[in-house]
């Protein structure tokens, strides 16, 4: 493959996907989205902290705006949703000052702040371990009942998900990053793995446009399975006979 | 929120136009002379919500001490530190910005003398004599205080110009000299780090106990799956450990065949489908599909 023209396939499958997403931006056809089962215990947790009369903390990590940080939105909605029902007050730790801006219009726009009990954003600090250790003073501060993990993390995925440990919090972790599901998965009661952190608001949501998020993923993910058969094909192909 | 939209929509079309179309046709049409004012432009925005997280994290801690919580001392710590860091930081910004400037200055002069030495007028011995008393102000050693001296009193350009040589010669000493001894720098090196530093370091040393904690917990046979995990992790340590893989090489090689097969196998797999899943979102939040998203 000639890499010189990187940007012309790039392209091309953009605008595939562009296509795609436009297409289905509303799926109305019946489609059963996968049991996952970290995310029908966000529910559990959310109603656990009501129940203890404790907090719940809700962090998306070392996240910056981007898609990562607007699928953990996705989440962060149904939880402050189910939050705002039942008078539980959400502490949203935050690592980027871009997000604390984004999450203060958010709350705003979706009336969460008008709740008896409205959620709390908490800027900690830009740098890495300064913010892991902002959060582990604030969970043993109050006694967290509940931690929701979800977005990009890096080295202090475990210092974070160890301090919920400690005061023997409920966890729910997801993250992109391959190399800190295995530490989440040693410390949290449930975790998403990878893309089922994009799929979770739909399947907690069932929103239509969500639905044909779901969707787009799919048939994109499907033509790049064909792809890469069909390169592994021709390049064996090819060498068989030359 | 239509205006946020057109706005979204044209930004994220710029640069993936930006990104896909070749360089000659972008320079064509003057898009690569303007990209770095753009790209500035994007990071003045980012520092703009750099004061929002100083508003929120100053907000949250002062209610904390007027209200006298039970944190508060905590949060008094903190409040402390912020002031601290920018008072110093400031301080310390502001002399290095005046000792560029008079170096710049003085660069100036050497070059107007070079070009004109013959020249020296009253308006332009007063000139040198408020540079002479600048420098003096600034009271670094590094400044030989004869070549200050000797400004004060020189008749000709071609002298002014050979004793500011002198003087710019010593910028980079002077400028070290600045940071040492000057009491701004030292106490916003020592916050920094003597103290920001070593805190994380600190913090990141705890890994290594909470790692044992967890591989701990995880290695406890309680399913077939951990049991695979446990063996599978033992193979890969016993490859990694030069003593134990001096033994048998095998161990080196199912370390290799482990990390470079399956884990690959499952991260390309992970990444694959998060990546998807990203653009997929990436183009809905760029052309305002999105319900769930601020404003929406």
């Amino acid at each position: 493959m000639n890499l010189e023209h990187a940007n012309i396939y790039t392209g091309t499958f953009l605008f595939l996907s562009f296509v795609i997403v436009i297409y289905y931006r509303r799926y109305t056809d019946h489609v059963s989205v996968r049991r996952i089962a970290a995310v029908e215990m966000i529910s559990y947790g959310v109603a656990r902290a009501a129940e203890a009369g404790k907090t719940i903390v809700f962090t998306t990590g070392i996240s910056t705006l981007g898609p990562v940080f607007f699928a953990c939105v996705t989440l962060l909605k149904s939880v402050l949703m189910k939050a705002k029902k039942l008078h539980v007050p959400v502490i949203l730790p935050q690592n980027s000052p871009e997000c604390v801006a984004y999450l203060e219009s958010f709350l705003e726009a979706h009336e969460f702040n008008e709740s008896a009990c409205p959620p709390s954003i908490q800027f900690l600090s830009e740098d890495q371990f300064a913010f892991a250790s902002g959060y582990m003073g604030l969970v043993h501060r109050h006694q967290t009942e509940t931690a929701f993990l979800f977005g990009q993390f890096a080295g202090e995925s475990l210092i974070l998900s160890e301090a919920g440990r400690q005061v023997q919090a409920f966890q729910i972790a997801g993250s992109v990053s391959p190399e800190q599901v295995p530490f989440f998965i040693c410390t949290c009661d449930y975790t998403l793995i990878g893309e089922e952190l994009f799929a979770a608001g739909a399947y907690l949501s069932g929103d239509k446009s969500d639905i044909g998020n779901l969707r787009a993923q799919d048939i994109l993910k499907l033509l790049l399975m064909v792809l890469i058969a069909g390169g592994i094909l021709w390049r064996l192909c090819s060498e068989v006979w030359s | 929120m239509r205006l946020a939209a057109v706005v979204t929509f044209l930004s994220g079309l710029y640069f993936v136009l930006y990104f896909l179309l070749p360089e000659s046709v972008l320079s064509s049409w003057g898009v690569m002379a303007l990209h770095p004012a753009i790209t500035q432009g994007y990071i003045v925005v980012g520092v703009m919500a750099f004061g929002v997280g100083i508003i929120n994290l100053s907000a949250v801690h002062l209610r904390q001490i007027f209200l006298g919580k039970k944190d508060a001392l905590f949060s008094f710590v903190l409040i402390t530190s912020l002031l601290s860091t920018i008072i110093f930081g400031l301080l310390d910004w502001h002399r290095e910005l005046v000792l560029a400037r008079f170096f710049q200055k003085a660069k100036a002069y050497q070059t107007f003398f070079e070009a004109h030495p013959d020249a020296m007028s009253d308006r332009e011995t007063a000139s040198v004599h408020a540079l002479a008393t600048e420098g003096t102000q600034l009271r670094v050693q590094a400044f030989d205080p004869s070549v200050i001296t000797q400004l004060t009193q020189v008749t000709q350009g071609r002298e002014v110009a050979l004793h500011l040589a002198a003087l710019v010669a010593v910028k980079e000493d002077a400028e070290k000299e600045s940071l040492q001894t000057s009491i701004a720098a030292a106490v916003s090196s020592f916050l920094h780090e003597g103290i920001f530093v070593p805190l994380g370091s600190s913090m990141f040393a705890l890994l290594s106990f909470y790692i044992a904690s967890a591989a701990f917990r995880a290695f406890r046979l309680r399913s077939f799956e951990a049991a695979l995990l446990m063996v599978t992790a033992v193979l890969v340590v016993f490859g990694q450990v030069s003593f134990i893989a001096s033994h048998w090489d095998g161990f080196a090689l199912i370390r290799n065949w482990l990390l470079t097969v399956p884990n690959t196998a499952a991260f390309r797999g992970i990444s694959l489908g998060a990546s998807v899943a990203s653009i997929v979102l990436a183009i809905r939040v760029w052309l305002s599909m999105d319900n769930n998203q601020a404003g929406s």
